[in-house]
């Protein structure tokens, strides 16, 4: 894959309003047209903490320059590792309330399941490697949120020999 | 020099401290325990909060100079 494509092909952005999904595709569309394949994903404020609680606003704070690296970084990873055609990821940060979209992930390419797996493997990468300290408030006052060991076997599946192929 | 620093490890420092490094430099573990021992904040010793300067992580012997961006980071949350 060349280079060309990697600077054409992706896009990532950190958001510190509302991220609107709907647009966020049709954007990718525009940028990427002629593909038969396009999926995306968009991940969501839970209305409640692991532990049950109600969740009142969930705060992601991130570094003024390191984290928007992170995210390219990440979106890099998934152009170069995959047959896809183009690449959008979309994070917020700052205060976000329940039902408010966190994260826009969009591929686009000529087969399903190579965009499939890259939009899979840009999520298991973002959840653990992206430059953000996340806090959730509610009744029971702020907690610091790390990953969770399940996030951390996702990530592990794509060091796998032949993983995702 | 103004040291910055992200997630949990920022609250005992309120964000930012101020300290002052000559011009023959500062090892990062030195400027460690520096803080350690004038905010009484051993959480800094802990490995797991990693050191960047100029935007890049660093060991525990780099040298860091005046003019530099230094700050400190426990472990990201991810997205």
């Amino acid at each position: 894959m060349t280079d060309e494509k990697c600077d054409k092909g992706v896009h990532a952005e950190l958001a510190n309003t509302v991220i609107d999904a709907a647009a966020r595709l049709d954007d990718l569309r525009l940028r990427a047209p002629g593909h038969g394949a396009v999926v995306s994903f968009q991940g969501t404020v839970r209305p409640v903490t692991k532990q049950g609680e109600p969740l009142e606003k969930l705060i992601l704070d991130h570094h003024p320059r390191m984290t928007l690296v992170s995210l390219q970084r990440i979106a890099e990873a998934g152009i170069r590792r995959f047959d896809v055609s183009a690449v959008s990821v979309v994070h917020r940060c700052g205060a976000m309330v329940p039902g408010e979209v966190i994260v826009f992930v969009g591929v686009t390419g000529d087969h399903r399941r190579e965009a499939f797996l890259a939009a899979d493997y840009l999520m298991d990468r973002l959840k653990t490697e992206a430059v953000f300290w996340k806090r959730e408030l509610g009744p029971f006052g702020e907690r610091w949120i790390e990953p969770t060991d399940r996030d951390r076997m996702d990530l592990e599946r794509w060091n796998e020999k032949n993983a995702g192929h | 020099m103004q040291i910055g620093f992200h997630g949990r490890i920022a609250a005992p420092f309120s964000g930012a401290v101020n300290v002052e490094v000559s011009m023959n430099g500062l090892a990062v573990s030195g400027l460690r325990a520096l803080l350690a021992s004038q905010y009484n904040v051993d959480a800094i010793l802990h490995r797991s909060v990693r050191a960047a300067v100029n935007d890049e992580i660093v060991p525990e012997d780099y040298v860091i100079r005046p003019g530099d961006t230094v700050e400190f980071m426990s472990p990201v949350s991810g997205g």
